[in-house]
């Protein structure tokens, strides 16, 4: 049927070359392809409403961001990618390195907070999920929740504790703690953590879900799960880090960029416009929970404003330093 | 038809070739590993070898495999034995139902399986079960998955032993148990090593059950390197898995080429017996085991997904476009599968060739890889010829298309049509063509009268088992599928799984059983008929 589409679409596209000059013709609604490595269950009905909204057609290929990162620098300057849509806004560094973005305008960028941006304009941050701890309400109370992501290895916490060792976010956050802590002190943490034998899921929902049941007290996750579970019957509740600058406080940032040499730059770029624009933001926030970047919209309801501030200086490029994390996992049995 | 033949045979030699294309992939991958886009530099195949954690990988791959084997040998295996010998009530109801865990994929299986029998699902919470680990969650998916292949397999042995045989020891003197050792088991032991193979095959290639669960087997660990573009580490579990299959592969033909010569020279079927009570408890807990984790568990609880999503109001995906996707790619696939065994069927079924048995070998072999590891190695394959030819559009040519993404499905399923497509070849009569020549039949109204009526059932048989197969793949649609833009039902249930979204898991999921169970359901009813 695709064949059979494409086909109707070249026979109703003459050759224009051997007819005579005609009227200049309205021009058609540009089109751009999208990599996304987004998931289509969070992004795909938003991207739905991009032609309705910008005039800008476009068409959409899911993947893991690593992977499309990959294509885009094998397929070079014919890729039919115009804007790539990050999981990891980190991984486009491995782009933007090779030279493979075209840098976005200043006054684009300076419509989301500094901390939310490229320091090389390669890339925009869309939007956020908040590393946190999800706790069981019905045992613990916010007061007797560890202060630092350091002391989740009090050995208080021995048999009380859940966590994703093979899922990407707990590996960026690693990442994130070998920025901060260097590889001595991270490892001897993941040590001291993994001697009070947490529980280990496959990934962040599960946990959520034993923290709600009691089936742990604590789990190591991204904040926006949480809202997708039915509230009443769920007694939990996140908790970040009340340390301003502690470094559990990690924010693992979405971000789009578009690739140099795309053909289309205006439509990519007004996408891009239309990704940090006031409304889409209030998608991300109302729709998928998550943190938006544009100062001045307002999270979810549900969700507690954060203050930049409080986040742990780290930069996005380090969350996709997962190479020597993976190795540190391996040698500690965890990966 | 000269030239057809010749086109025939070239055809099985190219489907020769491709197979061995995922393995050059590999190769590559293993001696000239691309840098690491992350900037990190790629570990070396010794390094990768030498981490303790990597042992842990083959050592888990071949527990589970093992353990899969012998759960499958007992589950299916004695179901075998009481569907063919013993009488029971609802003995042929609950053998049909017994099959319907082949119309749905390990990994729905497993998710629902998880998610009910958990400390916190619907049945794991009342009875106060613990939290059973990935390795162990995923061999009993296995098992109840693969019990229903054991048990057409060992059931077809036992339908051809004679009772004769039996009845010659028993008035000789021999007890059951000793009636069974030496009358019964020499005839089933082909079956049984054969059927044994088969669900070791099976689990060591899995991907769905162990995916969904986080088991750390090689399967699992190759698709996560190639999702984080570890591809050196991608390319040494692709090694391993290679390793691993290869001499199973082989034990597997010697032992089906073991069953195939043993017949009975006037078999009679010994009578049924009304079992004891322990043989009637053992025969239905392994059914309630089979058709309740593999049928009734799936269905019930990813109904109760879509009801909880109903219940609270929570938006659902609009299911017809990825319904749409799936019939297309699979209906495609199969085609392109066909296409692919056409020539090596004809080049098989017709006489004893050397050729002949080469490319009955390389097909199965082909589809013994595991699906992770064929399209690894497609996808390592392009990259490679894209980097040394400096073609991006090639890359994008071959990935975009789908022409990978058929080639991948084409491969994987090739044995599965090439099996019914040799019978049908097998069954056809040369003197017909001969006699259709002698009476001046021009050659299309030939083909058209008489070899498309002989071949067809064959042809339609393979459409529609490769139909199936390709509805339920997961591995392969997720990494050379996704570049397509097709987005079908299985891509669909595990985005949705992945984010926690049940209800929109949980209808696709069962969307994809019905079309999958319809398709069973013509195969069957369709088969009967021929």
């Amino acid at each position: 049927m695709l064949l059979l589409l494409a086909a109707l679409a070249c026979s109703g596209d003459p050759a224009t070359p051997t007819q005579p000059a005609e009227p200049p013709r309205a021009p058609e609604a540009p089109t751009i392809t999208i990599y996304s490595g987004r998931g289509e269950s969070l992004v795909g009905p938003l991207l739905d409403r991009v032609e309705a909204e910008t005039g800008v057609k476009v068409e959409v290929q899911y993947g893991s961001t690593p992977e499309l990162v990959t294509r885009m620098l094998t397929e070079g300057a014919e890729s039919p990618a115009d804007l790539i849509f990050a999981q990891d806004s980190g991984s486009l560094g491995a782009l933007s390195k090779a030279g493979a973005l075209q840098p976005l305008p200043e006054e684009l960028l300076a419509q989301v907070h500094p901390t939310y941006r490229a320091a090389d304009g390669g890339w925009i941050g869309t939007s956020g999920r908040l590393r946190v701890l999800v706790y069981n309400t019905d045992v613990l109370t916010p007061a007797e929740l560890p202060a630092t992501l350091w002391d989740l290895s009090d050995p208080k916490w021995k048999g009380k504790l859940g966590w994703a060792p093979s899922n990407g976010s707990f590996q960026a956050h690693v990442s994130a703690l070998r920025h901060s802590w260097g590889d001595e002190k991270t490892r001897e943490w993941l040590k001291k953590v993994q001697a009070n034998q947490p529980a280990v899921y496959p990934k962040n929902s599960p946990q959520v879900e034993a923290a709600g049941k009691g089936e742990i007290q604590i789990g190591w996750v991204n904040h926006y799960y949480l809202h997708r579970f039915d509230r009443q019957s769920t007694p939990a509740e996140n908790y970040r880090f009340p340390t301003a600058g502690d470094v559990g406080n990690v924010l693992m940032l979405a971000g789009v960029a578009i690739r140099k040499g795309t053909d289309e730059a205006d439509a990519a770029e007004k996408v891009v416009r239309w990704m940090v624009s006031d409304k889409t933001q209030q998608y991300f926030a109302t729709e998928t929970y998550e943190y938006p970047t544009r100062p001045g919209v307002e999270t979810h309801p549900g969700v507690p404003a954060l203050d930049p501030a409080e986040l742990a200086a780290v930069p996005q490029s380090a969350m996709a330093d997962l190479g020597p994390t993976r190795v540190m996992l391996q040698e500690l049995g965890l990966q | 038809m000269v030239t057809g033949r010749r086109a025939l045979k070239v055809g099985a030699l190219v489907v020769l070739a491709l197979a061995v294309v995922p393995l050059v992939g590999v190769a590559i991958a293993v001696l000239d590993p691309a840098p690491d886009p992350f900037g990190g530099a790629a570990p070396s195949l010794g390094s990768v070898l030498a981490a303790p954690r990597t042992l842990d990988l083959v050592v888990n791959s071949l527990l589970l495999s093992v353990g899969v084997a012998a759960g499958a040998l007992g589950v299916g295996g004695w179901l075998a034995w009481a569907e063919q010998r013993l009488d029971y009530p609802g003995r042929r109801l609950l053998g049909t139902l017994g099959l319907l865990p082949l119309a749905i994929p390990s990994y729905l299986v497993a998710a629902t399986a998880a998610s009910a029998l958990g400390p916190a699902g619907f049945i794991g919470a009342p009875l106060g079960l613990p939290r059973a680990s990935g390795l162990a969650m995923a061999l009993g998916v296995l098992v109840v998955v693969t019990a229903p292949y054991v048990q057409l397999v060992v059931g077809a042995a036992l339908a051809r032993t004679s009772a004769a045989e039996e009845e010659a020891a028993r008035t000789l003197g021999a007890g059951p148990g000793r009636r069974f050792r030496v009358a019964v088991l020499p005839r089933l032991r082909p079956a049984l090593a054969f059927a044994g193979l088969i669900s070791l095959l099976y689990a060591i290639s899995d991907f769905g059950a162990v995916a969904v669960l986080d088991v750390p087997v090689l399967t699992w660990r190759l698709y996560e390197a190639v999702r984080t573009q570890s591809l050196a580490r991608a390319g040494v579990y692709g090694l391993l898995l290679v390793v691993l299959t290869l001499p199973l592969f082989g034990l597997s033909r010697w032992m089906r080429g073991a069953g195939e010569t043993r017949q009975v020279a006037n078999p009679r079927p010994p009578t049924r017996r009304r079992p004891g009570p322990v043989a009637l408890a053992a025969t239905l807990l392994g059914h309630a085991v089979v058709i309740g984790v593999g049928v009734a568990l799936p269905l019930a609880t990813m109904g109760g997904w879509v009801a909880d999503g109903v219940r609270r109001g929570l938006p659902f995906a609009s299911p017809w476009g990825p319904l749409g996707d799936t019939a297309l790619a699979a209906a495609l696939g199969a085609l392109l599968t066909l296409a692919l065994a056409i020539g090596p069927a004809w080049v098989a079924g017709r006489g004893r060739s050397r050729l002949g048995a080469a490319v009955e070998q390389g097909v199965y072999l082909t589809s013994a890889l595991p699906g992770v590891l064929l399209a690894f190695g497609l996808v390592q394959v392009a990259l490679s010829l894209s980097r040394a030819l400096g073609g991006g559009a090639l890359y994008q040519a071959l990935l975009g298309s789908g022409a990978l993404l058929g080639l991948g499905y084409g491969l994987r399923f090739v044995a599965e049509v090439f099996g019914p497509l040799r019978s049908a070849v097998i069954g056809f009569d040369p003197r017909l063509w001969e006699s259709a020549r002698v009476l001046g039949a021009p050659r299309l109204r030939f083909a058209a009268r008489v070899a498309l009526p002989a071949l067809g059932p064959g042809v339609a048989a393979g459409l529609l088992i490769g139909f199936i197969a390709i509805l339920k793949e997961l591995p392969v649609t997720l990494l050379l599928g996704s570049a397509t833009g097709l987005r079908t039902l299985a891509f669909r249930v595990w985005d949705r799984y992945n984010e926690a979204l049940l209800h929109d898991a949980g209808l696709s999921g069962l969307l994809l059983v019905g079309l999958a169970a319809a398709a069973l359901a013509f195969t069957l009813r369709w088969r009967r008929h021929a």
